[in-house]
């Protein structure tokens, strides 16, 4: 289910913000949040998140993606209360980092 | 190398979308292999930042809706309740407003989700009425019945108005010793009425403490209550509010929620807390160690009474803390200041007697935000008029949103609109959308420093969907918070029918004006006054374009046009999303997504149309000019659109920009670097405003300037793309190509995307480096790349590396190229330095004259 929200939520990320207010043509071509973030950065956080399992990915995703407070989390992913959500995220997101700073 | 607990605390801080210097920590990491664990932490951090910034489309919304009404349907009727309508909803469950027909009175129903009725929960609700059942005081909550009904559990109390005192915290700062003092007391009252029961509550925070509208402190939601004698396992309630002997796996009892009132009282006075941790273990290991912080410490002024008592409430050993919540309400009885001397403010009298006649009412959880009506509240209500005349210069933070109907991007786009109204009106100055998008959602008090502002408009939209009877209502409350006391100094309620959000933005602005004892010119009276009535379907699709214009949602101009495009479809007469999709288009010219010429034409209909239908469209005027300005080269025309938008809204950081970049273009440097200066001066924290007025310093050829000015924007975002590019140009007027080529690298190495134009970049400072076999090859690549359509290479891209590689002739007639292919960068061509080896080349002269640009500007130093 979160997958589904987020996808509908990312077709709207890829091509972000213009650069309205620039003149420079090094910059006008180029939306500030592609060159923020790349192609190539989204693209290795995608890669790093479909290494996790589910759970973690739940959590990442709910989390950092579609803004839960840890009380709704804390329903979605089954954990007892907000705080072992949060724990859950935390974890989740140390794991992520470890496939982001091995790839 | 940070420790594993501080590794720990910064993943969190991403989590939440924390602030994080990162400049700091790059500087910090003492391997390449830690750097290169904050540039990916980063990445994560920036993903989300992207996430928490966009405005979900009306498709991702729905999906989200759909799942949740896979859960859960809103009933019609439950038991002997008739719902009437949804308040707000969370994890756990639903809250709706509900009519007991047998006893004829409206009452607050809680309803659990269906699909988690299996669980917990359900017994946990019924334990909490059965014990709140038990307990009757004005302080307290109280509830009339729980059962499971039509297979779902419910639990129906009265209704209470007001907010809960978290919501009531963020939105005003922390409390006065007096405040505070009187909720105490209130909620000691509370406490003794429920330890006479022979019960404890278990969960006393300020989300289970609802403040009524007349200031009514009411204590609610016993999730984690329990009887006394029951049996402790497992550890329920928030952490930080635990007392260290439940936190340890102990029971709740009377001296442990008289200490997680200590906490609660901390918390008001200082929004933080005497321990924290990242989870119960830490919280556990800050308790033993004693690592806390000290009320004294953090609040020096209040009377010491106060913070003894306080402390007193948060003894370690239960056995030293109040023996009761009536000895702690004495003792808080006892600090108390005398009435007499200090008169409480409206919010804090609390009036016991009054209560058996408040009834209507909404009610709130743990789980809901804030719910609508805010009580007035001045901490200076003597000098209020003198506070409001002083008002000039506001911000409009992000309106919210209370109750059901009302989805991100109409608030969004309802900001957008309130920003335009008020842009208006000339004696005010309104910070843009844009100012507050890195520090929206902040404490008010940042958000007025970080934009220098006199006051805030905070705005609550909510809205109902209709009946057969009424049409759908939005009703806006507006309230003006004063920069320089934090308090509320003037509030008034909106409200029409949906499809006319433009009038009520207007009505605002009016009154705004009329409340800072400022006069409309008549003009602006008769603008304010016009109203046009659209469909709601309409509005809601012509706001969620406004949002994705705007930066609340991050600027998406594909996703702005199709909005816009519906709204047309709806109603082909509103101006607005004429130029709102004229926007648009630009935009995607702009970007390369759409051909020159197509998005032009498209820009131009739309631009025109919309002001056909509404000759006074500041907008409609500000994207005609610069139309008239990239793709037409008629600097006449475009300059009296320009004027004339400013003229009808001179706080449009928009038409400013594009303004400046025109008068840049042309050589009128002075005339550009004011507007510029006024763009930067209302936009603050833009580090794009500071950069574009180190750009036309560039242009000038003022270069010393150019770079201190540039230096500004620096701590405001310390790893942009922007500045080392910038850099990069500086460094090649002073012939430092090498320097040029490591800062464009930076740039590419920031960006961790090699983008068209970064790459022309490199290439062509390759070439001016001497590296020309590295140039070659780069260019050969990028032409093999646009030769196969990966990537899209514009004339004038490979114009510019020609002639860094020496080949004039070849620059020149790709520079024509781009002149025939309506390139909107062409108009840069006059003053760029880049191309100053041009400038004795008739030829060149010529292109300059093709497109209208005086020749010679480029050469005066």
């Amino acid at each position: 289910m979160l997958n589904r929200i987020r996808d509908e939520a990312r077709r709207f990320t890829r091509r972000p913000a213009a650069a309205e207010l620039t003149d420079s043509y090094e910059s006008e071509a180029a939306s500030p949040l592609d060159i923020a973030i790349g192609r190539e950065g989204v693209a290795r956080y995608e890669a790093a998140l479909q290494l996790l399992r589910a759970s973690d990915r739940e959590a990442i995703i709910g989390r950092l993606e579609l803004q839960y407070d840890y009380q709704e989390l804390a329903v979605i992913l089954g954990k007892p209360n907000a705080n072992a959500a949060r724990v859950a995220v935390t974890r989740a997101l140390a794991r992520l980092m470890e496939h982001l700073n091995a790839g | 190398m940070l420790a594993e607990r501080d590794y720990e605390s910064l993943l969190e801080s991403v989590a939440d979308g924390a602030q994080v210097d990162w400049a700091a920590l790059d500087a910090a990491a003492a391997t390449s292999a830690e750097r290169t664990r904050y540039r990916n932490l980063r990445l994560v951090a920036r993903v989300a930042e992207l996430h928490r910034t966009l405005v979900l489309d009306q498709d991702a919304e729905s999906a989200a809706a759909r799942i949740d009404e896979a859960a859960v349907a809103d009933p019609v009727a439950w038991g002997h309740l008739r719902v009437m309508a949804r308040m707000a909803s969370g994890a756990f469950g639903r809250i709706y407003r509900a009519h007991d027909s047998q006893l004829n009175r409206d009452v607050a129903l809680k309803l659990l989700r269906g699909d988690i009725t299996l669980y917990r929960p359900v017994d946990r609700l019924l334990s909490e009425a059965r014990t709140l059942a038990q307990v009757r005081h004005p302080n307290v909550v109280t509830v009339y019945g729980a059962d499971v009904r039509d297979g779902r559990a419910g639990l129906w109390m009265e209704l209470v108005e007001g907010q809960t005192l978290d919501a009531w915290l963020s939105a005003h700062g922390r409390m006065g010793a007096r405040e505070a003092a009187t909720i105490g007391m209130d909620l000691c009252g509370a406490l003794a009425a429920v330890h006479a029961a022979g019960l404890v509550h278990g969960d006393v925070k300020p989300p289970n403490v609802m403040r009524e509208n007349g200031g009514r402190i009411v204590l609610m939601d016993f999730g984690a209550g329990r009887a006394q004698d029951a049996d402790g396992g497992g550890v329920a309630g928030t952490p930080m509010y635990l007392a260290p002997e439940v936190l340890a796996g102990g029971p709740p009892t009377t001296e442990s929620d008289l200490y997680s009132l200590g906490v609660l009282l901390f918390h008001l006075l200082t929004r933080t807390f005497p321990f924290t941790g990242l989870d119960v273990d830490s919280l556990r290991d800050a308790h033993a160690d004693a690592d806390r912080r000290w009320l004294r410490d953090l609040r020096p002024d209040l009377p010491s009474e106060l913070v003894q008592t306080i402390e007193r409430a948060l003894e370690t050993d239960p056995a030293r803390r109040f023996t009761s919540a009536g000895a702690m309400e004495q003792a808080l009885q006892r600090g108390f200041v005398p009435l007499a001397d200090a008169r409480p403010s409206e919010a804090t009298v609390h009036a016991p007697s009054r209560w058996p006649q408040l009834s209507f009412a909404v009610m709130a959880t743990a789980l809901v935000a804030a719910v609508v009506a805010l009580v007035i509240w001045s901490r200076t209500t003597s000098n209020r008029g003198t506070v409001l005349s002083n008002i000039r210069t506001i911000a409009v933070p992000m309106v919210e949103t209370s109750g059901p109907g009302i989805r991100t991007g109409f608030a969004a786009g309802l900001t957008e609109e309130l920003i335009s109204s008020l842009g208006q009106v000339h004696i005010l100055t309104v910070k843009p959308g844009s100012s507050l998008g890195s520090i929206n959602g902040k404490p008010d008090k940042e958000i007025v420093r970080a934009l220098d502002v006199d006051a805030l408009l905070k705005t609550t939209v909510s809205g109902s969907d209709g009946s057969d009877a009424a049409p759908p209502q939005l009703k806006v409350r507006a309230r003006l918070l004063a920069a320089g006391t934090q308090a509320i100094v003037w509030s008034q309620d909106f409200d029409g029918p949906r499809g006319n959000s433009g009038a009520l933005a207007n009505a605002i602005a009016a009154a705004v004006t009329r409340a800072v004892q400022g006069v409309l010119t008549p003009a602006e009276a008769t603008r304010l006054a016009s109203s046009r009535q659209t469909s709601p379907q309409a509005e809601e699709a012509f706001l969620a374009g406004r949002s994705y214009i705007g930066r609340y949602g991050g600027g998406n101009a594909d996703a702005a046009l199709k909005s816009f495009q519906r709204a047309l479809e709806l109603d082909s007469q509103h101006a607005a999303a004429h130029a709102g999709a004229a926007r648009a288009y630009v935009t995607l010219g702009a970007n390369g997504a759409m051909p020159n010429a197509q998005a032009r034409a498209a820009a131009l209909a739309e631009a025109q149309q919309s002001l056909e239908l509404d000759p006074n469209l500041a907008d409609g005027h500000a994207v005609l000019a610069h139309i008239r300005f990239v793709y037409d080269w008629d600097w006449p025309r475009a300059e009296a659109e320009f004027i004339r938008s400013l003229d009808l809204n001179p706080s449009s950081s928009f038409a400013l920009g594009y303004y400046a970049n025109f008068l840049a273009a042309l050589g009128r440097f002075d005339e550009s670097l004011s507007v510029a200066d006024t763009a930067r001066q209302l936009d603050p924290q833009s580090s794009d405003a500071i950069r574009n007025y180190a750009l036309y310093l560039y242009y000038k050829r003022d270069y010393a300037r150019a770079e201190r000015e540039l230096l500004k924007s620096a701590p405001l975002e310390p790893n942009e793309v922007g500045l080392p590019l910038l850099r990069a140009r500086f460094a090649e007027t002073r012939g430092d190509f090498e320097g040029a080529l490591a800062d464009t690298r930076e740039a590419l190495r920031r960006s961790s995307g090699p983008v068209v134009p970064l790459r022309v970049a490199e290439i062509r400072r390759e070439a001016l480096a001497g590296r020309k076999a590295e140039a070659l090859a780069g260019l050969t690549k990028l032409q093999h790349e646009a030769d196969t359509r990966a990537i899209r290479v514009y004339a004038r891209d490979l114009a510019y590396i020609q002639l860094a590689l020496g080949n004039k002739t070849k620059a020149i007639e790709l520079f024509e190229e781009a002149v025939n292919e309506m390139d909107p960068t062409v108009v840069w061509l006059g003053v760029d330095p880049r191309v100053d080896a041009l400038r004795d080349e008739p030829r060149f002269h010529q292109i300059l004259k093709t497109i209208g640009l005086p020749v010679g500007v480029g050469k005066a130093r």
